[in-house]
């Protein structure tokens, strides 16, 4: 069930109705429910290994939580206590893994080595709601929550249906108490939600779903396409990208605010940063938190790298020894990103290309500064400037993201540098316009909220009439082009099955 | 402005959206399934979707009509003017594309529901023992409620609620729309046919000339069809008997012409079989293989036969004067039907000349000089008049050899099938690519290149033109140049 079909606004409805005609107390129980027919429907089978995933991780935790308050008469049996609950985290962590690798990488993995694949269906959203998981293990396991003792409301925050296909990855101690309070209707969250729902559908189906057949032909074709016409593929892939996922996030979290839930925001105009640092604490804000909260800091905390850092502190100047560690830990985090889009080579060659990137420009930070100093370069113009070249090295990474193997890969780019002749791509009048006029939009809208106005409560506060001219055209749009347009096809948001 | 009023407002506006939405789907109804009440074009709905738009135009027309014709496209040639004539009835051609015997059926009940019935002509080709009961998503091949007994709430519903594309296309098309047919508006609502104006007086010429201006029409197919779905077709056909025989009704069963390829896709064995199950049902005319299977000029494409071969089949089965081969349709019942089946396949080509003849037309914008008919005459060519070319077509009457038809604009060309003034487009049809034609027996073809307005086309085809004021021995090389 598409978050953009009309099948998913029935189900709304009637999961909304039900869940405020239902007593306060028990209103979890119909997210809860609700959850389990969404998954059920839209993903079957599949539904089984989540149940799985939920009891292992369940167990797990109120196992951790045992051994935490067990009592340590001495030191050795605290010694113990704590080799056996990292112990339990690593079995559950592994199995997590494990499941998310085998559904994953298995079958691409056993393909490279010429063996047959298994076959497998990717579990909808098992990146997700892994990850969420995970996250609560590792939470519980460092005594930061208190391990739920209800297993169906455990399942309700490992399951909770708007997030689950594509996230925002959820923290237990945010999501939990909003999914079990005893909601109200709340006439004002009701109406963020559907004018986060209406933009999100709007960038989606306007932008990323129009822009998505030109696209998809130049990868999949790039060897009929000119260099620039490669480049601007990368670019509008981007686009496309941006639009898809965060239109889908807009989309998630709208649909939680009708339930009275707030979710994380994802984006925050990622493509506005100064650097690609900047970018990625832009762009899939939860996956990025859950990065650094799980891996880099572990990472940067743990006693090998701080050792390993020492070992060669003889050798490099101080100002490098003491980026080292946070060097090494984003290289290994962005790798991580990298594995977290999909199996392949390119992926990791993605993860590496911002790995590196940032990196060396930590270490490059200093001569980069005394550069802008020498050409007197600051204010608008060098923020502008930035903000093209993070672009740039974004597109770049993007001809590893969205190939199918590192080859192709590395073709676009030839392609691309050698200004290779060729097609140019195919945009036609109605895409242009379509696509045309949203990118404007998106980037209007990007620019004031940059400038932090508040877009939302200037359209609440505007006279009657301006709100019923925008509701109208928004529903007018939707209706005509997508709810009952025959030929409207939902293309499935590029997150869908992570 | 409060959430509360604004969600108001969201509801309101989502309904408004809708009502104007379903509003516009009515209004325009490309379907025609709501009576078409602003456009009133039902020969573009019946284009768009036969199934609804044919039924709507019965429903609202019942008492216009009591015989009708049931078929898939190849019965399309059947003209109901001719079944009026011929049967005294008034008929509609209730055939609609990609039909199977499951859809015959469903019309039958429908049509003995919703009124009188007197005759049914059940049109039966080898295809109808190919596909039974074939499902389709599209709302472009729903058939109407009264047929399936769907809900018309949810019928209308789903129509108000189609995408709106259909409704521009039809307020598209109407802006480019023509007094003749075009690729959007083929039918004739109140006959139920295709308006082949344009189509029918297409040239025809020689097999090798046909064949070169519709070469993909008739593809290579493969053989060893076991028609799978000849049992079906028999189960549908025997009802559709039972319900005729319980309503007293006339049917008329007939297996329509074939072309050649399309009979050798299928095996003997399983065309026979076919026959046999539906000759143990009832009676048919079996028309599938006759001379004229061999000559595609008979057919507009692999699996569908000219009007002109339509003309035939009823003059056939009704005894109507006109010209037919030997050997051309026949009469199967349960007495004759192994007999029948034993010589299937025996079936004689007739030799070109036994139906065509190349005959040099001239087309004069102006009377026919008397000097030119002599030097013809002279020079041993038979000068022949309009109506011996149109006897020659229509009834088979011979015409001499090396035969000249000339023609004048004051007082032959006179000859359109509906009477009506020619347009621009029909007249850009005449063939230009010289002054002979050939002519088959049978063929509307010709007949229709004698239209109105004469004089326009010949200014444009100058080709055609004969200058009255050319000499005799021009006249005479035209002609000869005209036989080699």
């Amino acid at each position: 069930m598409s978050l953009s079909s009309a099948a998913y606004l029935v189900f709304l409805a009637a999961a909304m109705l039900i869940y405020y005609l239902c007593p306060g107390k028990w209103r979890w129980c119909i997210l809860l429910a609700t959850s389990g027919c969404y998954y059920v429907i839209s993903s079957k089978a599949a539904a089984l290994y989540l149940a799985a995933t939920i009891a292992i991780t369940w167990a797990s935790a109120l196992f951790l939580q045992y051994q935490h308050h067990r009592p340590a008469p001495d030191k050795a049996a605290k010694k113990r206590q704590n080799t056996r609950c990292r112990l339990i985290l690593a079995v559950a962590l592994g199995i997590n893994f494990a499941t998310l690798f085998i559904f994953k990488y298995l079958d691409p993995t056993l393909e490279s080595l010429g063996a047959s694949p298994l076959g497998l269906l990717l579990p909808l959203g098992i990146s997700f709601y892994i990850f969420q998981t995970s996250g609560y293990l590792i939470d519980v396991y460092r005594a930061k929550v208190t391990a739920e003792r209800n297993i169906l409301k455990y399942a309700l925050f490992a399951s909770y249906f708007p997030q689950i296909i594509q996230g925002p990855i959820g923290r237990w101690q945010e999501l939990a108490p909003q999914l079990f309070a005893p909601n109200r209707f709340d006439a004002d969250k009701v109406r963020a939600g559907i004018q986060l729902m209406i933009w999100g559908m709007l960038k989606k189906v306007f932008i990323a779903d129009t822009l998505h057949a030109a696209v998809s032909d130049v990868y999949a074709n790039y060897t009929e396409y000119s260099g620039i016409a490669v480049f601007l593929g990368a670019a509008l892939y981007c686009i496309q990208l941006y639009a898809d996922f965060s239109g889908g996030t807009d989309i998630v979290r709208g649909v939680s605010r009708l339930f009275g839930v707030e979710l994380a925001e994802n984006f925050q105009r990622p493509y506005l940063s100064r650097s690609l640092d900047e970018f990625w604490r832009r762009w899939h804000t939860s996956l990025g938190e859950w990065m650094k909260d799980y891996l880099f800091y572990p990472l940067a905390l743990s006693k090998w790298l701080p050792r390993l850092a020492k070992k060669l502190r003889p050798h490099v100047s101080p100002c490098v020894a003491k980026l080292i560690v946070p060097c090494i830990s984003t290289t290994a985090v962005f790798l991580a990103v990298g594995i977290w889009q999909g199996p392949g080579a390119a992926n990791i060659a993605y993860g590496l290309w911002n790995g590196l990137l940032m990196s060396g420009a930590m270490l490059c930070a200093p001569m980069f500064d005394r550069l802008n100093k020498k050409l007197h370069l600051g204010g608008t113009p060098l923020n502008v400037i930035r903000i093209v070249r993070t672009c740039l090295i974004v597109i770049i990474g993007r001809y590893f993201s969205n190939s199918d193997t590192l080859s192709a890969a590395f073709g676009m780019l030839a392609r691309t540098f050698t200004l290779a002749d060729g097609a140019m791509i195919p945009l036609t009048a109605d895409v242009l316009v379509k696509a045309g006029i949203g990118c404007v939009l998106l980037l209007i809208v990007s620019l004031l909220c940059e400038r932090g106005i508040d877009l939302r409560a200037k359209v609440n506060s505007s006279p009657t009439a301006v709100q019923f001219a925008l509701l109208f055209a928004s529903v007018a749009l939707l209706v005509v082009f997508v709810y009952l347009n025959g030929d409207y096809t939902a293309i499935a948001y590029v997150y869908e099955n992570v | 402005m409060t959430s509360k009023k604004w969600l108001v407002m969201f509801i309101s506006t989502l309904s408004l959206v809708l009502l104007l939405y379903g509003g516009f789907n009515i209004a325009v109804d490309p379907f025609g399934v709501f009576g078409d009440p602003i456009l009133d074009w039902y020969s573009y709905n019946e284009t768009l979707n036969p199934r609804a738009a044919k039924i709507a135009y019965i429903d609202a027309n019942r008492d216009e009509y009591d015989s009708f014709v049931l078929g898939s496209s190849s019965a399309a040639s059947y003209d109901p003017a001719k079944l009026n004539k011929y049967t005294g009835g008034r008929w509609y051609n209730l055939f609609v594309y990609g039909c199977d015997a499951a859809d015959y059926l469903a019309y039958t009940k429908y049509l003995l529901a919703s009124g009188e019935v007197k005759q049914i002509l059940l049109n039966l080709g080898l295809n109808e023992a190919n596909y039974y009961d074939t499902p389709s998503e599209s709302i472009a091949d729903r058939e109407h409620y009264l047929v399936t007994g769907d809900n018309p709430l949810t019928y209308s519903l789903d129509h108000a609620y189609a995408s709106l594309s259909y409704s521009f296309e039809k307020l598209s098309s109407r802006a480019t729309d023509t007094e003749l047919p075009q690729v959007f508006d083929v039918f004739n609502p109140d006959t139920g046919c295709y308006d082949k104006r344009v189509r029918d007086i297409e040239p025809i010429g020689d097999m090798e000339y046909y064949l070169s201006r519709h070469s993909g029409d008739f593809p290579e197919v493969g053989s060893g069809n076991t028609l799978p779905h000849a049992s079906d077709c028999a189960s549908a056909v025997a009802e559709i008997v039972r319900l005729c025989e319980e309503s007293g009704v006339e049917l008329t069963v007939v297996f329509s012409p074939a072309y050649i390829s399309q009979w050798n896709a299928s095996t003997v064995e399983a065309i026979s079989s076919f026959k046999r199950q539906i000759g143990e049902i009832t009676d048919f005319w079996d028309f599938s293989l006759t001379p004229l299977s061999y000559d595609s000029r008979y057919f507009y494409d692999d699996t569908h036969f000219r009007n002109g071969l339509g003309d035939m089949v009823l003059a056939r089965i009704w005894g109507g004067d006109i010209w037919l081969p030997d050997g051309f349709g026949s009469l199967v019942s349960a007495d004759t039907l192994d007999g029948f089946l034993d010589g299937l396949s025996d079936v004689r080509q007739l030799e070109e000349g036994e139906y065509a003849i190349t005959v040099p037309i001239l087309l004069y914008d102006a009377a026919v000089p008397e000097a030119h008919r002599k030097a013809l005459t002279d020079a041993e060519y038979n000068v022949v008049s309009a109506a011996d070319l149109i006897a020659y077509v229509e009834r088979g009457t011979s015409l001499p050899e090396r035969a000249v038809c000339l023609l004048s604009s004051a007082s032959d060309c006179y000859i359109y099938p509906d009477g009506s003034e020619a347009s621009d487009e029909t007249e850009a049809i005449l063939r230009a690519d010289g002054v002979a034609l050939t002519v088959l027996r049978g063929d509307p073809g010709y007949r229709n290149t004698l239209v109105k307005g004469l004089p326009q086309t010949l200014r444009r085809l100058g080709s055609i033109l004969v200058d009255a004021d050319a000499s005799a021995q021009q006249i005479v090389q035209i002609v000869r140049s005209a036989f080699v």
